[in-house]
């Protein structure tokens, strides 16, 4: 039954099961852990730590593309890099430019907003549509970052609060 | 090997993908939402009209501003539905959203599209430029067949990624700068028969 005995951390990923990778990794590395993530457990984001493991960021699907497309014009647009139609030294520098950025230059800083794992599930929704974000941070007691709560997330507490509204017809 | 694949490669058939008509309940579709979620990793579905054209997309963050909606204040989830909603008034504003049809929330279908032979670099192209997450995808007939979205652009970008050389393949040299000039960018015009 959803409701105020529902806390955030009913429904946020622990932090210790969401795939991180190092800002100094490189684009090709992120994308090949992101492919894996996302086949395995349907994750499509990154958490990105700095050389202390603390974190710094998130790489997320559109981040990975918006570089690409910030990159490729350097070396002739999408088009002229990710074909096979010009095998020459273009391409190969093209490809080899984008692979090779390291993430740190790519990544979304973290957001200052944050909700405590003993928050209503309600305050982590409101947050995400009002800061238009897709990634949340979950705090424990000691400020440390706990979890994370994505939309996704949050849809078994909508199921359940629709399921347990009067008049419903489940 | 990702040289030559098209969007229909990568693209999810219209066949496979969750369906619900428009005039259906929003709470039918947060089942289904819920569900296929967990399921196939699916966080939208297409709602189509009556004669089973499709009419638009319901996507999670529109579940969550319908919801939202309801009070135009900051705060008002928490009055709403942090444990209020059992009270006279919200068990009331929650029984009205959930069963209103999902077309009073989902986004109408754009004419933007690609077409199953195009590239997967020109659905990227498009995602990005038009900032959509989910872009139909038209057959020769303008019918749409199936849908792309940025994860299954991946499996591209990571093969890309795979199959590049590290070193410069033999017997090739750098091109001119006239060379290296961007391509046309495909922008967010609609895409016409």
């Amino acid at each position: 039954m959803a409701g105020i005995l529902e806390t955030v951390k009913d429904f946020m990923i622990p932090f210790h099961d969401y795939p991180k990778i190092n800002e100094s990794a490189t684009l090709e590395e992120a994308v090949n852990i992101m492919y894996r993530m996302a086949r395995e457990k349907g994750y499509r984001w990154l958490v990105v730590l700095d050389e202390g493991g603390a974190i710094k960021g998130f790489l997320t699907l559109r981040n990975v593309f918006e570089a690409i497309s910030e990159l490729a014009p350097k070396a002739g647009g999408w088009l002229g890099v990710f074909t096979y139609n010009r095998p020459g030294f273009f391409y190969w520098e093209g490809v080899q430019l984008i692979k090779n950025t390291p993430i740190r230059k790519l990544i979304k800083p973290i957001v200052d907003v944050s909700v405590h794992e003993t928050d209503s599930p309600v305050k982590a929704a409101e947050i995400i549509i009002n800061r238009r974000i897709t990634i949340l941070p979950i705090m424990d007691d000691q400020n440390n970052i706990a979890g994370i709560v994505r939309p996704v997330d949050l849809l078994p507490f909508i199921v359940n609060l629709f399921d347990n509204t009067p008049g419903s017809a489940g | 090997m990702a040289g030559g694949k098209t969007v229909k490669n990568f693209m999810v058939s219209f066949a496979d993908y969750p369906c619900i008509n428009q005039n259906e309940s929003l709470e039918r579709a947060v089942n289904i939402l819920c569900a296929l979620a967990g399921e196939k990793g699916y966080r939208w579905l297409t709602a189509l009209d009556d004669e089973g054209n499709i009419s638009g997309f319901l996507t999670l963050r529109m579940v969550l501003e319908s919801i939202s909606n309801i009070n135009s204040k900051p705060g008002k989830w928490l009055g709403f539905l942090g444990g209020a909603c059992h009270g006279p008034s919200g068990g009331a504003g929650l029984e009205h959203i959930k069963n209103a049809p999902v077309k009073k929330y989902m986004r109408p279908l754009t004419q933007i599209s690609v077409r199953e032979t195009d590239s997967p670099v020109q659905a990227a192209e498009i995602i990005i430029n038009c900032r959509i997450s989910i872009l139909p995808v038209r057959d020769k007939r303008n019918k749409i067949v199936g849908i792309v979205r940025p994860v299954d652009i991946l499996p591209f970008i990571n093969d890309l990624f795979n199959d590049a050389p590290v070193n410069p393949p033999p017997g090739t040299k750098e091109e001119s700068f006239l060379g290296r000039l961007a391509w046309p960018t495909p922008g967010c015009s609609p895409v016409t028969a």
